[in-house]
């Protein structure tokens, strides 16, 4: 028996199969299971970051009112985070394609989203770290003419604290970029 | 020669009322005359049985997500078959990951010495079996080509699809018919 082209594509047609039905309460559910998790997860990030700076205002009301120079760092750091998250969410914040694209037009979405992930990443400490420095050269400047006398203890620690959160922080979001690229890189292997 | 029930599938120009009374309407309209070519979709892209569900379960909700856009612009089966395998081809790259097996082009595909065994019987499910398996050899354009070209899809219906040029999905398939021959060793 010869199979032609048109044999196989009846054959191909022919294929019994089970197609399940997806029911709408199913994808309503589903659906709203994303929304929640992602609800979540900003929910989850914006709180943290407010009760952070609520809470150290609150633990440390005496010892911040007492300096002004001080109390005006914790202002800077609010205004760093807000300016941060402000950038990442326009950097990385996740962008939809339209449904109905066309194959290749969706592969190129995919490629653009991985390419856009990877640069808000690589290299990103140009723009978060210096939205931290005045806050932190605030904060050390207070605790070195407020405060009687020098704290050299809670300086130290600040200080360590500063330069390993800092390069944990850019070490992780460098990895993160060479892993995008390594995606990008097998993208472009299958073009 | 096709199966998919076109005059139920291409609305007309007056279906604006059926959009309108809401896309669930038309949602389980859609699900029920497409639920086999989405479902032999599903298969072509993934081997895994539960992986499949999961596919096939991405395309309905995408589509359920895209109606309220669809504009009566294309055919319903045209718009169907671009975001199911827009979902498809998506789920083939963030799947490489957990593959190990290289993807490659029609060009560059090989067959197994058991290809040239076309001598009396071949028993379907068999022949099906090793066309899937060839299909999900392939990179995501072929793949959607040659499955679009299974599912007996024109040309211009392809290229619409796929966002190839008509020309090149015309030269796909001739390399399509091609690869089937040698494969399956009947006559193009």
């Amino acid at each position: 028996m010869n199979i032609t082209s048109e044999n196989l594509q009846q054959a191909w047609q022919r294929q019994a199969l089970d197609a399940p039905r997806i029911s709408l309460d199913y994808l309503r559910h589903r659906t709203g299971v994303l929304r929640r998790r992602t609800l979540l997860r900003n929910g989850f990030e914006y709180v943290t970051g407010v009760a952070t700076v609520l809470w150290v205002s609150w633990a440390q009301w005496h010892f911040i009112v007492a300096r002004p120079m001080f109390t005006s760092a914790i202002f800077m750091w609010i205004a760093g985070l807000a300016y941060i998250m402000w950038q990442w969410h326009r950097r990385a914040g996740v962008q939809l394609p339209a449904a109905e694209l066309g194959t290749l037009d969706a592969l190129r979405f995919y490629r653009q989203e991985l390419e856009r992930q990877r640069d808000a990443r690589r290299g990103n400490w140009r723009w978060w770290v210096p939205a931290l420095v005045p806050c932190l050269l605030a904060m050390f400047l207070s605790l070195f003419l407020e405060v009687r006398p020098i704290p050299w203890t809670p300086i130290g620690l600040l200080a360590a604290w500063v330069v390993v959160s800092v390069g944990l922080g850019i070490a992780g979001y460098e990895r993160a970029a060479r892993r995008y690229q390594e995606e990008i890189d097998a993208l472009d292997s299958l073009a | 020669m096709s199966t998919l029930p076109e005059s139920s599938v291409i609305l007309p120009l007056d279906a604006g009322p059926q959009i309108g009374a809401g896309p669930d309407v038309l949602f389980e309209s859609v699900a029920r005359d497409f639920a086999a070519p989405l479902a032999r979709l599903a298969r072509a892209h993934e081997a895994d049985a539960a992986l499949q569900q999961d596919l096939l379960q991405e395309i309905h909700l995408a589509l359920w997500r895209s109606l309220p856009a669809f504009r009566n612009r294309c055919s319903m089966r045209t718009w169907v078959y671009r975001v199911a395998h827009n979902v498809a081809a998506t789920y083939v790259m963030r799947a490489r990951r957990r593959r190990t097996n290289l993807l490659v082009s029609l060009d560059d595909v090989e067959i197994a010495d058991e290809a040239t065994d076309t001598g009396a019987t071949i028993d379907e499910a068999r022949t099906l079996a090793r066309l899937t398996q060839l299909i999900q050899r392939l990179k995501p354009i072929d793949r959607e080509v040659i499955i679009l070209h299974l599912e007996d899809l024109s040309r211009d219906e392809i290229a619409e699809i796929t966002g190839l040029a008509v020309s090149n999905v015309a030269i796909k398939i001739h390399r399509i018919r091609q690869v089937l021959t040698r494969s399956f060793g009947g006559k193009e």
